[in-house]
């Protein structure tokens, strides 16, 4: 019961987190860690407590839109973490946020988040891994950029991250959602009729970190001083890949036949997206292919607890980093 | 609390802005007609006039429903102070005297909930 009602929490902040936070409402979810569904308060002694025996590779697992830590649960009521610490001793913990906000913000979020996390976890901590889904992806790439704009000192501990289903250039059903809108709008306004705005006014609700997944943004500056609702506007400056970190992307298709797979993905972002194979257009950064996998078969939200997943991320943790 | 808080709110701003939408696509909705009337019908039928009426109605009553709202999101916030409080007094009843030690490890504030 509790977990259905953070989920349906979870799921009111990322479609209209920005409001709820923007309105000072109790129902606005702060960045935090979260363990067996309660808020771990991130100081030393609470850290301690909850994990008596802290490892010194830690393992960051952040959700994606609408979502919260539950959906890295396996049928089995494992997650990845407690299979990683189980096969290579490494301290999983989970990020819970509101997915509302703007990517940007969330990413400073987390960077603010991982250097108290440096400070006051029991033991130095030598290893860092980030593991994203979706949206959570994102996320991370932006708490890097920050980090390294900031110095911040957590940025140097991590050497690999793993997006699971991130969307990287976007996503075309959001894209969908801002050329319906604004043709409503159109609509309307040419016709007369006070019905069509209304659709599309209730429609544009949907929250800033929605709307950032039109072109992927991770900057503040790819929002900053822009009407969020225009027509197709890609104001996406670079993000370039941290050079000292491997980036090991899973995308998932569900058909076998290569055009399909192109074209629907994994139902929610396209093989491209999720791949990181940008092009000049597209004002993003390319992914090396090497470290990438493809999954057939598998919907958007099966990448944060299917076992297929969890053994291309156990064979890239027996890799040396 | 502070979510309960939060759902609240969360109703009444649903309410407030809901209603003024349609306040305004019902006005909307009508001003055609009227307009399209006031060209048809003799001067002396004062369809200006009916307009008005109609479109202080239409106000009234959305006025009330958000004055009716936010009466009911102010009881419900006397509500929940109450209960609040009352928690609160009924911790601190059951709270061990400060020089004895806890008798467990105290779990994180949840600063969510």
């Amino acid at each position: 019961m509790r977990y259905d009602l953070e989920l349906a929490i979870g799921v009111l902040n990322g479609t209209i987190g920005d409001y709820l936070k923007r309105t000072g409402n109790g129902l606005a979810t702060a960045m935090t860690l979260v363990l067996g569904g309660k808020a771990l308060l991130l100081d030393r002694a609470a850290i301690a407590a909850a994990y008596p025996a802290p490892s010194p590779r830690v393992v960051i697992f952040v959700h994606g839109l609408m979502s919260t830590e539950t959906v890295w649960e396996l049928d089995d009521g494992s997650t990845y973490g407690t299979r990683l610490a189980e096969d290579f001793g490494i301290t999983p913990m989970y990020v819970r946020f509101n997915s509302g906000l703007h990517v940007s913000e969330n990413g400073e979020a987390l960077d603010a988040l991982l250097s108290q996390l440096l400070v006051e976890y029991p033991v130095p901590i030598e290893e860092l891994v980030l593991v994203g889904h979706s949206m959570g992806g994102l996320v991370i790439r932006s708490a890097a950029h920050s980090g390294a704009e900031r110095e911040s000192p957590w940025l140097s501990r991590v050497k690999r991250a793993f997006y699971l289903g991130t969307p990287h250039l976007g996503a075309p059903l959001e894209r969908f959602g801002n050329v319906l809108t604004w043709v409503l709008r159109k609509v309307g306004d040419t016709i007369g009729d006070p019905y069509t705005p209304l659709i599309a006014d209730i429609l544009n609700l949907r929250s800033s970190g929605v709307k950032d997944l039109r072109y992927a943004n991770l900057r503040r500056e790819d929002w900053e001083g822009s009407d969020a609702d225009a027509l197709l506007q890609n104001r996406r400056h670079p993000v370039p890949l941290l050079p000292s970190i491997r980036h090991h992307l899973v995308a998932a298709t569900l058909s076998d036949d290569p055009r399909l797979a192109l074209l629907f993905g994994d139902a929610i972002v396209p093989l491209r997206s999720a791949t990181g194979r940008a092009r000049p257009p597209d004002r993003a950064a390319l992914f090396p292919q090497e470290h990438v996998r493809v999954l057939s078969r598998l919907d958007h939200l099966s990448l944060a607890h299917e076992p297929e997943v969890y053994g291309l991320l156990r064979a890239w943790f027996e890799e040396s980093p | 609390m502070n979510r309960w808080r939060g759902l609240k709110s969360l109703v009444v701003d649903a309410v407030e802005h809901g209603s003024r939408a349609v306040e305004h696509v019902q006005k909307e909705t009508v001003r055609r007609p009227f307009e399209i009337l006031a060209k048809l019908v003799p001067r002396e039928v004062p369809v200006k006039g009916i307009q008005e009426i109609h479109d202080t109605a239409v106000s009234g009553i959305h006025g009330m429903i958000r004055l009716v709202t936010r009466v009911v999101g102010s009881t419900v916030d006397v509500v929940i102070d109450v209960v609040e409080r009352r928690r609160d007094l009924a911790a601190h009843d059951e709270a061990p005297p400060a020089n004895e030690p806890p008798t467990e490890v105290d779990s994180p504030p949840d600063p969510i909930a």
